[in-house]
């Protein structure tokens, strides 16, 4: 086995507020390997953004962030500013969330994409206008700025943004959230053939499950700061264990497969707060088939005996001891 | 940047200009002040003297043939006789403007370099002690009055110690050659340009603050974080254009009400500009030579901020290349 591009372990990131201290992400493993795509989907507030902002550091300093980050076997949380600085864009890069502001307003699409290269002292034989032609935008939109983009564009600037350094992984940071329904499938595909041709790694983030069964290698779902379920991508979507796997997977409508041609349910109650989590599994107020048990035990991950590397966190599954 | 733009700011700012010509008109027309009086005590005028200077201070006929008078000799920048030196208004002005454009220029440029970059700092460092510090010393600064900081200076620096003259542009009466001349301007420079700076520099600062706390919590630095920017970079490239852009309105404003400033500073240290020739005016009931100050203070408001127009254009995109 070679070193995965990606490995974490054991991570928890607790952001400090005036309130206290909010534990966003409860002890994650996730691991991805060479040209894999590994969806992370859940609920907004899940810890799914905080958790890939975690992987290059990008959360506020006063955050603490314990466990491992290991990225290409070099442990991101041991490093010192001046490796962090290098190891950004390099080998990992972020395509942001083009609805929001993520792009400087004031700088040209064009000087933001060289910025990255100049950084790190790399010059790229075609220059920006190659990476635009590439996602399909054309050479001549590196003088424009960002208000003169739409919100495709501007998805696609971000995307030529994060090639800019040759990066080996990708964390897309929901990409596709706020664009409508054609243009996040032209974005969805455009990430795909990059990720194809140039034998990436992908981390996309998504709340959006429908996604995943298009793009994602392996599925993993997240829970109050922890991974549920884990498993290979188009299985784990259509015969998901955890109840709340099976609730989101209810939620939508998953298009093009006649199977499933039924009325999206919807998943009643709140996720919990991360100041104030529930006793023993987090899920259990909202789940409709917890037990006694799930009120004093916050089960880990468990292999399914059957499935292939499907791994659960509940009582229902998951081989038992004994 | 886009011509529409230009022009439509253009427009504007004449639009207002000729607006304040209007006012300028009617306020010293309902000051209940006779324009004669200065005459009245020393020397009876004979009816004739009276109607001839009533005829040329363009006092006779009916409002709107004053008005028509009035409007005329503006274009022709004719302001007419000051009452005081009985020399014509604009030559009085335009001797005095060199001395105050100076001593505004000087000051004014020195508070926004010092001011933006007091604030850059403290709202990046937010809460850091130079934050803590900064803050409340441009609250002391931004609440006192700058002729309050010019007779402290005026006290304690050039009374006390004498490092400095007490007033004036220059030494009277000596000649040091070019050069000593020029710093022995720059010596009477010294404490009104102090004063300017200290009583503005507190708004700039506080302003700037604000605007880089705003800025802080945008996307756009996230982004430029994770490229592998420096700390310093980030601030330099992403956050500081953006900050700036408030600002430069705020500072406009400010600029214009520096004109206004300078009479108080210059009335303190006796600095033969415009300002002090403004408090001049008001205590000897000048009236053609307030009416052409107020015209000139309301235009330098007027241009400060098409200035301001021009670099907001100059600094975002989105004004300069809107369609």
């Amino acid at each position: 086995m070679t070193t995965p591009v990606l490995q974490v372990s054991d991570l928890h990131v607790t952001y400090h507020a005036h309130s206290g201290a909010v534990p966003a992400v409860r002890g994650v493993d996730i691991e991805i390997s060479r040209g894999e795509t590994l969806g992370l989907a859940g609920e907004s507030g899940c810890g799914k953004s905080t958790l890939a902002m975690a992987l290059l550091r990008l959360v506020p300093p006063t955050t603490q962030i314990t466990g491992s980050i290991l990225l290409a076997g070099k442990d991101i949380l041991t490093m010192k500013p001046g490796e962090l600085r290098a190891v950004r864009w390099v080998q990992a890069s972020v395509v942001f969330q083009g609805a929001q502001h993520v792009l400087n307003p004031v700088r040209s699409i064009g000087r933001q994409i060289d910025e990255a290269t100049e950084t790190h002292g790399r010059t790229r034989a075609g220059g920006v206008a190659e990476l635009l032609e590439l996602v399909g935008l054309g050479a001549r939109r590196a003088n424009d700025y960002p208000h003169e983009l739409s919100g495709g564009q501007k998805q696609r600037a971000l995307i030529a943004m994060a090639l800019a350094c040759d990066p080996m992984l990708i964390i897309a940071d929901e990409p596709t959230t706020a664009l409508d329904v054609m243009i996040q499938a032209q974005i969805l595909q455009l990430l795909d053939e990059i990720k194809r041709e140039r034998g990436l790694s992908m981390l996309f983030i998504t709340h959006d499950l429908s996604v995943l069964s298009q793009i994602a290698d392996r599925v993993a779902i997240m829970y109050a700061g922890r991974v549920i379920e884990v498993g290979a991508g188009k299985d784990l979507l259509r015969d998901s264990k955890h109840p709340y796997s099976k609730a989101l997977a209810a939620s939508f409508p998953i298009i093009g497969e006649n199977t499933s041609r039924r009325h999206p349910q919807g998943l009643a109650g709140d996720p919990p707060s991360p100041i104030d989590l529930p006793s023993g599994c987090p899920f259990h107020p909202r789940c409709a088939v917890a037990v006694d048990q799930c009120r004093s035990i916050d089960i880990e991950l468990r292999s399914v005996g059957n499935a292939t590397n499907r791994r659960v966190a509940c009582v229902h599954f998951g081989v038992r001891d004994g | 940047m886009s011509r529409r733009y230009l022009l439509k700011k253009v427009i504007g700012a004449l639009l207002t200009l000729s607006g304040v010509v209007v006012f300028n008109f009617f306020l010293f027309r309902i000051i209940d002040r006779d324009p004669l009086a200065k005459y009245r005590g020393r020397s009876k005028l004979t009816l004739e003297q009276r109607e001839t200077m009533i005829r040329r201070m363009g006092l006779e006929g009916s409002k709107w043939d004053q008005f028509v008078v009035y409007v005329k000799s503006v274009f022709r920048l004719d302001f007419g006789r000051s009452f005081d030196s009985t020399q014509p208004v604009l030559g009085e002005i335009t001797a005095r403007l060199p001395a105050t454009l100076f001593l505004v220029g000087v000051s004014t440029l020195l508070t926004i370099c010092i001011g933006l970059y007091i604030g850059t700092k403290a709202g990046w460092r937010r809460g850091s002690r130079f934050d803590r510090t900064s803050t409340s010393a441009a609250m002391v600064l931004y609440s006192t009055p700058e002729f309050f900081f010019g007779m402290l200076l005026l006290a304690f620096v050039a009374g006390r110690t004498g490092w400095f003259p007490t007033g004036g542009l220059r030494s009277v009466g000596a000649n040091y050659g070019f050069v000593g001349n020029l710093l022995d301007r720059i010596h009477h420079l010294v404490l009104p340009v102090l004063t300017l700076t200290l009583g503005y520099l507190g708004s700039y600062a506080l302003i700037m603050r604000t605007s880089m706390i705003e800025t802080l919590g945008e996307d756009y630095l996230v982004t430029a974080r994770a490229k592998g920017l420096r700390d310093s970079e980030v601030m330099s490239r992403h956050a500081v254009p953006n900050a700036l852009l408030p600002s430069v309105s705020l500072i406009a404003i400010s600029c214009g009400f520096v004109i206004g400033g300078a009479i108080t500073t210059e009335t303190v240290f006796s600095y033969p500009g415009l300002g002090l020739a403004t408090a001049n005016a008001i205590r000897n009931n000048d009236l053609p030579m307030l009416q052409a100050l107020f015209l000139f203070a309301s235009a330098a408001v007027i241009l400060f901020n098409l200035v301001a127009d021009f670099v907001y254009a100059l600094l975002d995109p989105r004004v300069r290349r809107a369609e």
